[in-house]
């Protein structure tokens, strides 16, 4: 008899208390230090005014950012991976990642300066592109009314393909945009304030838990679509739904923060591997799982060079890869 | 309790050949109702249109006098449930969240499983015979164990209809007469109807109340199985010979194994 690594409620509160500390780390520590002391009397109400417009105007939304880009990347991959019942699916294979990819590079290339813009074109493209490639994808892979898993996978491959060699092409014609398609590609929070975080945050929190109410749902079409339907799930309302609700979490993910690879795939099968793959769990659990997971890439990502910011999604797979493959060799199969 | 009627159903994959045409019966309710026939006579192709997974072109399939087209994915589950030929699935569930999936169709979205649906759960593994296998990962099980589990979350579902789907292939010769014996005695007990696809046709023949024997999508014969089972009606559906062997009050049906095809 096989149980799971961890009890869920106990993975959950080890998690919020890395979260706890992982948010202190991600206050205090950086180019610019902030001392506990200092926090403490900016939380109390007592206004220093460098600690606070370091701690008010720059950690604080930006590590909000990172724990919901986290959680939204990592609920949209559970969910995916769920309703395909494929171990390789997240935002990517979908087209979402790449739709919006190619949205922010058309607003860079359109003429829109980046760092003019701190919340408008790029974002906006991005999300719209994500969200474009999305239903092409789906759309391209309905026949007859009904949506195969496997031409739903194809045709998101497909329609990555032709992102790519778009944005490929575009890059080309634009040379004096290349580095900041690039960056923009590979990641990064460095530009994050009050606005992305009042509009992104309740974005990605509504969709992600509106993917929670779906959880029984994914348990049961794990066992097969003609065994759902006689266990009285709808599955091709489910599906669609989920998709939507998966897209919209992880383009609005991408657009506010760049490609941030790794998360979205690889969080859900630590929480599967460590606790079990009930979606009941394991959806809030891969949210503040992958939340915290980002929150100290993107820390770390701030702080490993001096004087320079490391793209967060170099940080999350030079971090991540080693002990996700640590964890896959100790817990056996996954989904 | 629900009566099953089937209604002149043609099905066609290609709108060129009927892989089901014009049948029709009807199954009374408590009735163990078998389906028998060739590979490719349409016996899975009909049992997809009872249950309303295929829309039929013509015909209808009506429930208690209900088109099951018209039924939500909920009443089917609340109908119908529906026990499919054995296929591992590779996750990491226990016996026992599996079957309590039976419950679905009787809980709201988010609402959690009560104590009642826990017992109702209990009930069902017992009367299958694997609540000693409730906390084991369904990965672990045998063939035969894991078709008990399926036929456990059937039972869970409360439904008044339960569609068996060659329920027994791949499992060996105990694990067949044992689960279709267990099938059809909650049956009675619990009053509900059967309609199962079988390739063997001496399980037919000994569960069964009446039998439907197709070929080539078409209704050949519907009767008891001896009135439908008999020497010259198989050896014209399989196209092989075939021997009766009465002995002890009870009838098998054998190959011959040596005839001209």
């Amino acid at each position: 008899m096989k149980k799971h690594l961890i009890r869920p409620a106990l993975l959950g509160v080890i998690v919020l208390i890395l979260g706890v500390a992982a948010l202190l780390l991600a206050f205090l520590v950086g180019s610019s230090g902030v001392s506990l002391g200092a926090l403490f009397s900016l939380l109390g109400g007592q206004d220093d005014s460098t600690a606070s417009t370091i701690f008010f105007r720059l950690r604080l939304p930006r590590a909000l950012m990172a724990l919901s880009v986290g959680g939204a990347l990592s609920v949209s991959g559970a969910a995916l991976q769920g309703m395909f019942k494929n171990p390789m699916a997240d935002s990517y294979v979908v087209g979402v990642s790449s739709g919006a990819a190619l949205g922010a590079t058309v607003a860079m290339t359109l003429g829109f300066s980046v760092s003019f813009i701190s919340f408008g074109a790029v974002t906006i493209f991005a999300f719209l592109g994500g969200l474009a490639a999305m239903f092409t994808v789906y759309n391209l892979a309905r026949i007859g009314g009904k949506v195969s898993t496997f031409s739903l996978i194809l045709s998101g491959i497909a329609i990555t393909s032709l992102s790519s060699a778009l944005i490929y092409c575009l890059m080309i014609l634009f040379r004096d945009k290349m580095e900041s398609i690039i960056l923009w590609t590979m990641g990064s929070f460095s530009a994050t304030g009050w606005t992305e975080v009042s509009v992104g945050l309740p974005i990605m929190l509504t969709s992600s838990a509106l993917c929670w109410l779906y959880a029984r749902d994914l348990n049961i079409m794990l066992q097969g679509d003609e065994a759902a339907r006689h266990l009285g799930v709808n599955t091709a309302r489910v599906r669609r739904n989920l998709l939507i609700l998966a897209s919209v979490a992880s383009a609005a993910a991408v657009s506010v923060s760049g490609i941030i690879g790794f998360v979205g795939l690889v969080i859900p099968h630590v929480v599967r591997i460590l606790s079990g793959p009930d979606h009941r769990t394991l959806i809030p659990l891969s949210f503040i799982t992958g939340g915290v997971f980002l929150l100290l890439a993107d820390t770390l990502a701030r702080n490993l060079v001096s004087s320079q910011e490391l793209p967060v999604g170099v940080i999350t797979a030079l971090v991540g890869v080693p002990f996700f493959l640590y964890l896959l060799r100790k817990g056996r199969k996954t989904v | 309790m629900s009566q099953i009627d089937v209604q002149k159903v043609s099905y066609s994959y290609d709108q060129k050949i009927f892989a089901v045409d014009d049948v029709s019966l009807t199954i009374q309710p408590g009735e163990f109702f078998g389906i028998i026939g060739p590979n490719g006579s349409g016996k899975t192709t009909l049992l997809k249109c009872i249950s309303g997974y295929f829309k039929p072109q013509k015909g209808q399939v009506l429930l208690d006098g209900k088109d099951v087209q018209a039924f939500s994915a909920k009443e089917i589950a609340k109908t119908m449930a529906l026990v499919q030929q054995h296929a591992a699935l590779e996750f990491d569930f226990t016996v026992q969240d599996i079957v309590l999936t039976g419950r679905n169709p009787h809980l709201k979205r988010m609402q959690t499983e009560s104590e009642e649906d826990y017992a109702i759960a209990r009930q069902a593994m017992q009367r299958a015979e694997i609540l000693g296998l409730k906390d084991r990962m369904v990965t672990e099980l045998s063939g035969g164990e894991w078709q008990r589990m399926i036929l456990a979350r059937a039972l869970t579902q409360q439904a008044g209809i339960m569609l068996l789907d060659e329920p027994v292939a791949g499992l060996d010769i105990k694990h067949q007469v044992s689960f279709l014996k267990t099938a059809r005695d909650l049956s009675r007990a619990e009053h509900f109807s059967v309609v199962c696809i079988l390739h063997d046709l001496n399980l037919a023949h000994q569960y069964c109340d009446r039998i439907a024997l197709l070929n080539s999508g078409r209704l050949v014969s519907l009767g008891t199985p001896q009135e439908v089972l008999t020497r010259e009606k198989l050896e014209s559906v399989y196209g092989i010979g075939i021997h009766l062997i009465r002995e002890k009050g009870e009838t098998f049906i054998l190959p011959e194994y040596h005839s001209e095809i």
